[in-house]
């Protein structure tokens, strides 16, 4: 049921509805995500995917009580678990309701930066890390050369040994490049984004959650 | 000119919510033809019908306009009502004010207005109204009853009961369905065979029940009262009236190997036999796919050993005609196979069951004898794994209907095999337990409290074979979500029911309606739920959607005695709402030029032809003559009839006219005044 | 000669370099032009949606954009990451027609420039097609004596409404055209676990698990090679083999599609770059007979 359109303005609920056309109340928390979701079965997630609509679904609810609405903000972006998300869709491509729960911690990432809400811990760190040194990389220079990214990220979280003994056996093996390639042009691509976002803006409002979160 | 009525319902608030019901009374006063008007909270109540009768009388109104819900709703009511006033009942409009505005509306106004329209539109026409007279339809005593599992067997018992004559007409070779399949039956646990063959014994040799089994509906003509059904008896290539069912013939079948489908694949038949050994009638098929004899021409082993001679290879389908003035349809179910499931071991690995399968290897004439065993090699389960709501409450994969018995026998389904291996653990994985009805719920705290049945809420994302078992992956959300692997030797899916694959194909030929999902539509859903919106035809157990036996078997008695009631009349009455070509005196006739346009569209093949003759009997002209009896006054003829000879009572070109008409001359808004 | 456009995205220009000279090599073996994409951009893998999906759209429309003006309406695209990427954002601007619009000019257009009509294929795609044709009519080496798991992990499979696989959760692609080719595939439980890869730098501990749990069930169906179509499924289980396993345990040769398909079509181990892997194939080739007959009966 597509119900994406009546949410609360200013919920983090109604951004993932527009982003994944469908609403944290399709959840009928059967956990099918939580049980199949790598990641949770390795107990890596503080919260599994499926407690992550459930706050979504509580944040609907008390959306218009601003101090209980702002605490499960703080709990969903503030998790880790988006950060410890590997992407694969096993939830989005299995869930019984249609919800892209994939989708919906693309979201809760992006809006966790946002609102300067994620959590501090290592592991959330790293894999923001990670994520902020490629694109940095890739609106750069237009290509990823692995060995600047792996320096970059290794200077980034000063983690300057993990796989040291790798790279040598890489480069033995001509799997390590050491120049970069030539740059390439990504003026047009970030035209591009500026000028999607403007019209998204305009479509929607400014992103909402601006004037709603605490 | 005539003088109308006009009541405003409110329904409670449901119109009175967005629609000013006295506002809309008042300026019923001002339209021509309206002698009163007045709104009322509940006009279908008792109070509210004597107003109208009141008004009939000590106003002398000619005619009523009752704005109101839908006409599907109360139009019976109001007619009556309007009828015991001395007006003839097809004086009564009705306008519906709530389906058509209070309910899809919001804004008061506006909905005032449409409102107002509306009515406007039934007064008009209302005064074109002619009193009308039902049509009256002779009646054919015998009833069809489609499908023999417990729903038709019991419905063809209680008419045959009620000293009807009844077809009962099954697909398969033998009566039973599902049923017949089930080992134990919730929530009392008594033997699903112990129960059931009994009656389909009796339904077999029931002096009033003609069964036709291995047979199928080919053709349905008629309406309510005198059906004409053909029925093609598939050829068994045994004649049933020599086989005395002594099985000497399977016992000689050298394909030993094919798997039964009364056991779902998982115990083995022969080419020729009967499906189970209590069937009714007790005599065998040949199954032509898979018999040597019509492959290669190189066996006919059965033939020999049949001491009567029964078997006969050059057997012909054969159809049959059969007079009915009701049809019951009972068609039943399926539940969805294992190979629906990918996520599930991919859909097909052996010791990933279904529920159905489950009760075959619980049931003492199964291929185990009823011992728990695992169809890949054989072995007691030291664990089993039980999955509810597979393919139910599943929009992804297009169901989202719950299939409402599924929590029940799993429920039995792990209380059984404990009772039958006491160290096995049973798991049930399941988002809800529903387990309303009488005793039910108590039965499923049995399987916990006292079998010790692990429920787990969760659905399960992936199961797929590790080590020789079966790894089910599953996350207990009650601890939010936390990992469950579970190993299991065995899996039980309970996997949904799904309407019949061909049901939507039979609901065509009974001319009747289906759900989104297939599942046969009654009329009503809680005042009339076991009519078809096709009068004469009624439904009986899970082809109407899921349901248990207890629910089955209520409705199928419920129809049944509907059958009876029907055929209490003498004969039946008919709305009167049908076609009718114009007549006139001579030396016209009729303006109907005889093109028979109209014999061409009518999907009722209610046209006759009619010739007028003169008083010598010398022919003057042909023209056309509706069927009142099987015209069902969708006035596809009227549009058709060129030189406007045909008009639909009740909805008269007259009538629409004088409607439209209302609605375009009503003072109507310009678009965007507001 | 057949053409196809081709986009080799990052890491086949980096440590994948083996897959893409088995793609290139294949290609040529089969008498297919793979039309690089001219000054191609980042995919954005999978940070770009994950911190910023508006980056993620465009990074992928600009390359759909080139193919385009290119004149390319199909390309082969080996990596499943960008293959899903790109595959996701032709998926969303079609649904989005007005937004492709939008994109195509802001991108500097031309006026008529159609994002939508760019096809993003997968190697798996790629030789189904190719199988009743020019891959079936060449194969010559039968990949008998290979008892291959096929491993699709996450990106070739899901979500299947952009990558157009019907069954995410039983695919039988990769299996269809190694059996074609005349290797024994296993039935194995793991085939579409996701591998980690997205934390083989932020947090190699879940890619070492994932990794064990993918060697494990692949060992356990009695395989004696995986079969992959990423780049990053490769790193992580051929690169990390040795870091996962621990000491007994039978180390498990890791091939790329296109280099198993390499094999048949007669191509030799250097020309497809077999001689980079960590975990060796050298045991894997000797079982491999000559090149002789040809091996389907297409
Ligand atoms: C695994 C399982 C366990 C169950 N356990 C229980 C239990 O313990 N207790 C309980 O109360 N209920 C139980 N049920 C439910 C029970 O089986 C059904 O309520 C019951 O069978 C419904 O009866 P029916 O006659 O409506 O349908 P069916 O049993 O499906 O019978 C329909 C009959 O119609 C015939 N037919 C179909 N189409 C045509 C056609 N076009 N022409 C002629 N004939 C046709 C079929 O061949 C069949 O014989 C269980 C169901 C399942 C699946
Ligand atoms: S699988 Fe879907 S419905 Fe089930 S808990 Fe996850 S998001 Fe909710
Ligand atoms: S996409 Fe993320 S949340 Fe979903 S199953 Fe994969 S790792 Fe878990």
């Amino acid at each position: 049921m597509d119900h994406s359109g009546s949410l609360p303005t200013g919920t983090v609920s109604s951004l993932v509805a527009r982003a994944t056309g469908t609403s944290p109340l399709a959840c009928y928390q059967c956990g099918r995500c939580a049980a199949g979701c790598p990641q949770n079965v390795a107990g890596e997630m503080d919260l599994s995917p499926t407690q992550i609509l459930r706050l979504l679904q509580l944040e609907i609810a008390f959306a218009t009580d601003p101090s209980q609405a702002a605490s499960l903000q703080r709990r969903a972006l503030g998790a880790d678990t988006p950060w410890l998300c590997a992407g694969c869709q096993a939830c989005s491509s299995r869930c019984p309701q249609g919800v892209d729960v994939a989708g919906v911690m693309d979201v809760l990432r992006q809006e966790s930066l946002r609102r300067g809400l994620y959590s501090g811990s290592p592991q959330a760190r790293s894999a923001m890390a990670l994520h902020k040194t490629f694109m940095e990389g890739v609106l750069r220079r237009g290509r990823i050369h692995e060995l600047t990214l792996v320096a970059l990220y290794k200077l980034r979280t000063m983690n300057l040994f993990e796989d040291a003994l790798l790279g040598p056996a890489m480069f033995l093996k001509g799997k390590l490049h050491l120049l970069p390639p030539a740059g390439h042009d990504t003026t047009a691509v970030r035209r591009a984004v500026e000028s999607l976002k403007r019209r998204r803006e305009e479509w929607h409002g400014p992103a909402a959650g601006e004037k709603g979160s605490g | 000119m005539a003088r109308i009525g006009v009541f405003v319902c409110h329904c409670g608030e449901n119109i009175a919510r967005t629609v000013d019901c006295a506002g809309v009374a008042a300026a019923s006063l001002e339209m021509p033809g309206v002698a009163t008007a007045v709104d009322y909270r509940y006009l279908c109540s008792d109070p509210g019908q004597a107003l109208i009768r009141e008004a009939i009388v000590k106003v002398g109104l000619a005619g009523v306009v009752i704005a109101s819900c839908s006409p599907r709703m109360h139009e019976k009511t109001f007619r009556r009502a309007a009828e015991a006033a001395g007006l003839n009942p097809y004086l009564c409009e009705i306008a519906n004010l709530r389906e058509q505005c209070s309910w899809v509306h919001t804004d008061r106004d506006q909905a005032t207005r449409k409102a107002i329209e509306i009515v406007r539109a039934h007064v008009a026409r209302a005064r074109y109204n002619a009193p009308l007279v039902p049509v009256r339809v002779p009646l054919t005593r015998r009833a069809l009853v489609v499908g023999g599992g417990i729903a038709g067997i019991q419905a063809a018992l209680d008419i045959a009961e009620g000293g009807v004559e009844v077809v009962l007409v099954e697909r398969s070779p033998s009566l039973g369905g599902h049923m017949a399949q089930l080992s134990e039956t919730f929530p009392t646990l008594d033997c699903s065979q112990c129960i059931l063959t009994p009656r389909m014994v009796e339904a077999g040799t029931h002096g009033r029940i003609r069964l036709e089994a291995y047979s199928e509906v080919e053709k349905v003509e008629g309406y309510v009262g005198n059906f004409q059904v053909s029925i093609r008896r598939k050829a068994r290539y045994v004649d049933p009236n020599r086989c005395t069912g002594c099985g000497a013939c399977w016992q000689q079948c050298p394909m030993k190997k094919l798997k039964s489908v009364f056991d779902e694949g998982l115990g083995k038949r022969t080419a020729i036999g009967v499906p189970f050994p209590q069937a009714v009638p007790n005599k065998p098929v040949i199954d032509r796919e898979n018999c040597i004899q019509f492959k290669t021409k190189k066996c006919g082993r059965c033939q020999k050993a049949c001491p009567v001679g029964a078997i006969d290879f050059d057997q012909q389908d054969d159809l049959v005609t059969e007079q009915v003035g009701a049809i019951v349809a009972a068609t039943g179910f399926q539940v969805l196979g294992k190979e629906a499931f990918p996520l599930y071991a991919d859909g097909d690995h052996p010791d990933v069951i279904t529920g159905l399968q489950f009760e075959r290897l619980a049931s003492a004439s199964g291929p185990t004898g009823g011992e728990i065993r695992r169809p890949s090699d054989g072995e007691i389960p030291r664990t089993v794994v039980f999955i509810q709501c597979a393919g139910s409450r599943e929009p992804a994969l297009g169901r989202g209907y719950c299939s409402k018995i599924c929590c029940m026998y799993t429920a039995k389904h792990a209380m059984l095999y404990k009772h039958k291996y006491h160290p096995g653990r049973p798991i049930v994985l399941c988002m809800d337990v529903r387990t309303g009805g009488k005793g039910y719920d108590e039965f499923w705290r049995r399987a916990t409290e006292q079998d010790g049945v692990l429920y787990i809420r969760s659905r399960s994302a992936r199961v797929y074979p590790s080590g020789g078992r079966l790894v089910v992956q599953a996350a207990d959300t009650l601890l939010g979500g936390e990992r469950m692997e579970l190993e299991a030797d065995l899996v039980v899916l309970a996997t949904a029911m799904v309407p019949q694959p061909d049901a939507r194909a039979l609901a065509r030929k009974l001319g009747i309606g289906y759900d989104s999902d297939g599942w046969y539509s009654e009329v009503h859903p809680k005042l009339r739920p076991v009519e078809c919106a096709s009068a004469g035809i009624f439904l009986a157990g899970a082809c109407q959607g899921p349901k248990d036996i207890p629910e089955t078997v209520a409705q199928a008695s419920a129809a049944a005695s509907k059958v009876l009631g029907l055929f209490a009349a003498r004969e039946l009455l008919r709305e009167p709402l049908v076609s009718r070509v114009h007549r006139a005196p001579p030396p016209v006739h009729s303006i109907c030029g005889g093109c028979f346009a109209c014999e061409q569209v009518c999907p009722y093949r209610a046209i006759e032809r009619e010739e007028i003759r003169d008083r010598k009997g010398n022919l003057i002209k042909v023209v056309a003559r509706v069927n009142a009896g099987l015209c069902q006054g969708c006035g596809t003829c009227v549009a058709a009839c060129r030189a406007k000879a045909i008009d639909l009572e009740g909805f008269t070109d007259e009538q629409i006219v004088a409607a439209l008409g209302a609605l375009a001359e009503s003072n109507v808004e310009p678009a965007g005044a507001r | 000669m057949d053409t196809i456009g081709y986009f080799p995205g990052c890491s086949l220009q980096g440590s994948a370099f083996d897959y893409d000279r088995s793609v290139r090599a294949l290609a040529q073996q089969l008498s297919i032009v793979l039309r690089e994409i001219p000054d191609w951009v980042c995919c954005g893998a999978s940070s770009a949606h994950a911190v910023d999906r508006e980056v993620a759209l465009c990074l992928a429309a600009d390359t759909l954009a080139k193919a385009r003006r290119a004149g390319l309406d199909e390309v082969l695209v080996p990596c499943a990451m960008c293959f899903q990427r790109l595959a996701a954002a032709s998926q969303e601007l079609t649904e989005h027609r007005s937004l492709a619009g939008e994109i195509a000019g802001a991108l500097g257009g031309p006026a008529d420039l159609d994002l939508t009509r760019v096809k993003a294929v997968n190697p798996v795609e790629w030789l189904v097609r190719l199988l009743p044709g020019t891959l079936g009519t060449r194969a010559r080496r039968p990949l008998t004596g290979l008892r291959v798991a096929c491993y699709y992990g996450c990106l070739l499979v899901r979500p299947p409404k952009v990558t157009r696989v019907e069954e995410p959760e039983a695919p039988r692609q990769m299996e269809g055209i190694l059996k074609a080719l005349g290797a024994t595939t296993v039935r194995w439980g793991r085939a579409t676990e996701c591998c980690g890869a997205s934390f083989s730098l932020s947090r190699k501990s879940v890619v070492l698990r994932q990794g064990l749990r993918i060697w494990e069930l692949a060992v356990e169906a009695g395989a004696n090679v995986l079969c992959v179509a990423c780049p990053m499924c490769h790193a992580n289980l051929d690169m990390r083999q040795s870091e996962f396993l621990s000491e007994g345990q039978e180390a498990l040769p890791v091939l790329y599609l296109t280099q198993l398909a390499g094999l048949a079509a007669g191509l030799g181990p250097e020309q497809l770059g077999l001689g980079d892997h960590f975990v060796s194939v050298d045991r894997l080739l000797s079982t491999l007979g000559p090149v002789g007959r040809p091996v389907t009966d297409t």
